[in-house]
């Protein structure tokens, strides 16, 4: 028999997040002033945007080597705010984009934004450009773009990897304000040292709920924050079994198997 | 910050790192206890007939500064050592040091050891770029037979024609896997998927120093068995090859850590006259 | 968007999804071995026809890189010369890894041609070929490979010994066609050959210019690019070092003294200064550093997990998606 990653453990915990994410969904939708902490990365978005008008600069969101994935999807909520902003404003707003179906998405959302803030006549499409797919590239281009066009505000959202330093660095060296937000630890730190303000890990993802007020992005993230509480008495569970197994030498062994409980021994039959 | 305050800060740097680099100062590294791990647990595996070990090498020039001593030094154990491995790897910009590591290492050996032979097919294998990532690492636990997988080798031969995959087949025939990358998003996908129900390899990991840190979480919950900190494990590793082999040609793993660790020091003074100067402004 | 499109696309990434999902869930070996019913039977297509999809985007990337740079220089627009450069590396590239990709081929066809004479030798074995009795099949393998032998003859003298050739051919010449083990011969000087050959072709096309225009754009400027710009960070480093580690408070004087235990666990030069220093160092890796990142990671996976199941099932808030 081959190895399953799937076990019965698992499948029981896919049912159980699908239900939250649906029930409390469908109660953000009946309740609509359900509290999400502040952000102050976020509430610094409009600040950013004013700055940059006020100082009759450009500004910049990049979404780094994202690909199309999770991370993406959660970055474009916030980019469609900012691309509102930025509409209604009537700045100029520069996208540079390393992945060509990522830019494709982008184009088709910005426009969306300009449309709905009614100035469509202002979307100008070669803003958004392709640099390169290759991250170092990616990064002297930013740089070269950064410097020309002398970036009021740039945002940093989406997963970086080595070039985040790079980019943030770029921003620095022509006094931009900047606001990144990376799930990846290790680049966290760089931008906290570079940037003005870091959202952190999941905050990338409470960001489209945060401005949008929206029930489902909300739902949402009412969801992910009960699962990571789920989790987090998993955690301690599994610290008290374990500590009451060495310190009273007990044989615990069958809680480990409720959890490591195979589909195929659910069937009746042994697996090799 | 004042652009000029930011290039005298260049300056210091580059001085920093090229002042070792001229003046031939090599420093004994520190002792990486992770990495001298690594060499324990090579010394001590005993590796059956048609055992193999798989090398990985998922980087690019980027990251050669620090991936390409700890593998030149890895490999050059595995052949001291006589531990045929099959060389391979998921980022692109790898193929030349799949090439080059190997052969330039060989060499070596050959020298410093002229009774010893080391030829590739027999003492090693190279596959070159295999493209597919999560795809193929998940397919090589659950395959009858990795011939089947790689079919041919970066020189176009078939793999049944090569003595070392003559009888390689099985998954559980892969003693050890070790994975040499930095920030290539590839990592997660060897510690997730790169095992079956009936066996686990051995995985040692070689990391920049970036991910020191994010590597630790999984030395920690031991599904990595050793791992190369940077530049400091790889010019640690070196110095136990050193010891064990007398007469051995250095590696530039001493002098890039020596590099690094002037370096590393003009950062310190930096960030402490940085915080008196600003106070007494 | 009308409705019904709407209905498609999301049932079309409802069934991407699936596929993967039960992959993962169901006990495909068990399913194979209890009910000889393969669920990954397409496993293989259906991931290439998904890189497939992916690799189309490539041509999106360079149309837009045309689009934007041609009109710059059309237009000469400001900066436009940086454009024309641009413009002119792509089909610098472009030319000479498509040229240099058509010679490495040319070579490997060459080594083909011989595969095909033990294929066709095989299928003479196996009785496949129709025509022409076996004495006359026989002769026409070795009269192929004879003309083959004859076409690569430098590429087989330059390897061994001027002798080496002939005794190829004369060897080949000498087997009769009606002999017992004529093909075991035949596929024997073909498999000691094929490596001579191809080491030949190597060290032939290593020497082509268009190799060396290739490796000179690559290896002399891509990979030395790529390194110089990575460089950077080190001074990119120092720099927001320098500028951000303000003793302000207690908790950044925390920082700054963990990050300096910890670049001084290091380095040589923390070892003369205190022994301890390596030992504190794997300490606040192992345990604060972990325990942070531990907590980040699950966060953000937590996160992604959820808007992966957003993704699959379409729950598309009205920021992006359907309009109301």
């Amino acid at each position: 028999m081959g190895f399953e990653h799937a076990t019965f453990g698992i499948f029981i915990f896919i049912c159980f997040f699908v239900f939250l994410i649906l029930f409390y969904i469908s109660k953000a939708k009946k309740q609509t002033n359900l509290y999400i902490r502040r952000i102050p990365g976020v509430d610094a978005i409009d600040e950013a945007i004013g700055r940059s008008v006020e100082l009759g600069r450009p500004v910049s969101f990049s979404t780094g080597l994202t690909a199309i994935s999770p991370v993406l999807y959660a970055v474009l909520g916030t980019l469609h705010y900012v691309a509102q902003k930025v509409a209604t404003y009537k700045n100029k707003f520069f996208l540079p984009q390393n992945e060509p179906e990522v830019m494709v998405i982008v184009e088709d959302l910005v426009k969306d934004a300009y449309k709905e803030s009614g100035n469509l006549s202002d979307f100008d499409s070669s803003n958004i450009m392709f640099l390169s797919d290759e991250q170092f590239a990616y990064a002297a281009g930013y740089m070269g773009l950064c410097e020309r066009e002398q970036f009021g505000t740039c945002f940093l959202f989406g997963y970086f990897a080595a070039e985040s330093l790079i980019l943030a660095e770029a921003g620095q060296s022509v006094g931009a304000m900047q606001i990144a937000a990376s799930i990846s630890p290790e680049q966290v730190a760089f931008f906290i040292c570079t940037c003005d303000y870091t959202l952190i890990g999941e905050e990338l993802f409470a960001s489209g709920a945060y401005l949008s007020k929206e029930p489902i992005q909300t739902g949402s993230l009412y969801a992910q924050d009960r699962l990571k509480l789920f989790f987090m008495l998993l955690i301690i569970c599994g610290v008290l079994i374990s500590t009451v197994n060495s310190v009273w030498d007990l044989d615990l062994k069958n809680v480990e198997n409720l959890f490591s409980f195979e589909l195929s021994s659910f069937l009746g039959r042994e697996s090799e | 910050m004042k652009d000029l305050e930011r290039k005298i800060i260049y300056l210091f740097v580059l001085l920093a790192l090229l002042v070792p680099l001229i003046t031939g100062l090599v420093l004994k590294p520190v002792k990486m206890d992770n990495a001298g791990s690594i060499y324990t647990q090579i010394e001590e595996l005993k590796f059956k007939k048609n055992e193999v070990a798989f090398v990985a090498l998922d980087f690019g020039p980027n990251t050669k500064g620090e991936n390409e001593p700890q593998s030149e030094v890895f490999i050059e154990h595995l052949m001291l050592n006589k531990i045929p491995f099959v060389l391979f790897s998921q980022y692109f910009l790898a193929e030349p040091f799949l090439k080059e590591i190997p052969l330039r290492v060989s060499k070596k050996i050959m020298k410093l050891y002229p009774e010893r032979k080391l030829e590739y097919g027999v003492d090693w294998v190279n596959l070159g770029y295999q493209p597919g990532r999560t795809q193929l690492i998940q397919s090589i636990p659950k395959s009858d037979d990795l011939r089947k997988i790689f079919i041919k080798d970066v020189r176009g031969n078939k793999l049944e024609n090569l003595p070392i995959f003559k009888n390689l087949t099985n998954f559980s025939q892969i003693k050890l896997l070790a994975q040499f990358t930095g920030l290539t998003g590839l990592f997660d996908i060897y510690v997730s998927f790169f095992k079956n129900k009936e066996h686990q390899p051995l995985f040692f990991h070689g990391c920049t120093s970036i991910t020191i840190p994010d590597a630790y979480i999984y030395l920690d919950s031991k599904q990595i068995n050793g791992l190369f900190e940077g530049i400091a494990g790889a010019a640690w590793y070196s110095e136990l090859l050193n010891i064990d082999n007398p007469g051995r040609v250095p590696d530039s793993s001493h002098i890039i850590n020596t590099m690094l660790g002037v370096a590393h020091l003009v950062i310190i003074l930096l960030i402490i006259f940085g915080n008196i100067f600003r106070r007494k402004l | 968007m009308s409705s019904f499109k709407i209905k498609l696309i999301k049932f079309f990434t409802f069934i991407g999804g699936i596929y993967f999902f039960l992959e993962f869930l169901l006990p495909v070996e068990y399913l194979n071995t209890e009910f000889g019913f393969k669920f990954d039977k397409y496993h293989d297509q259906i991931t290439d026809g998904i890189r497939t999809i992916g690799s189309m985007a490539c041509g999106l990337g360079i149309l837009n890189i045309l689009f934007v740079h041609s009109s710059k220089v059309i237009f000469k627009k400001k900066n436009f010369i940086y454009s024309f450069v641009l413009l002119v590396s792509l089909f610098l590239m472009l030319t000479i890894s498509i040229t240099d990709w058509v010679a490495s081929e040319r070579y490997a066809q060459r080594i083909d041609k011989f595969n095909k004479l033990i294929s066709f030798s095989n299928h003479i074995q196996k009785g496949e070929i129709e025509n022409y009795n076996q004495e006359q099949r026989n002769g026409l393998l070795k009269a192929e490979f004879l003309k083959e032998l004859k076409e690569n003859q430098k590429f087989i003298i330059s390897k061994g010994t001027d002798n080496y050739f002939q005794d190829i051919e004369n060897k080949i010449t000498l087997i009769a066609p009606n002999s017992k083990d004529f093909h075991t011969q035949i596929q024997k000087e073909i498999t000691e050959l094929i490596p001579i050959l191809r080491e030949s072709y190597n060290t032939e096309y290593e020497t082509l210019t268009i190799r060396n225009s290739y490796r000179f754009l690559y290896e002399g400027l891509f990979i030395a690019l790529g390194s110089a710009m990575f460089s950077l960070l080190g001074f990119y480093m120092a720099v927001a070092a320098y500028r951000a580690f303000k003793i302000k408070s207690f908790e950044s004087a925390l920082m700054v003294l963990t990050a300096i235990t910890v670049m001084l666990g290091q380095i040589s030069f923390g070892e003369m200064l205190w022994g301890e220093f390596k030992h504190l160092r794997i300490w606040i890796l192992s345990n604060p550093n972990s325990a942070a990142f531990r907590a980040i990671v699950l966060g953000a996976e937590v996160g992604a997990l959820v808007m992966a199941f957003r993704m699959w099932f379409s729950i598309e808030s009205e920021t992006f998606g359907a309009k109301k």
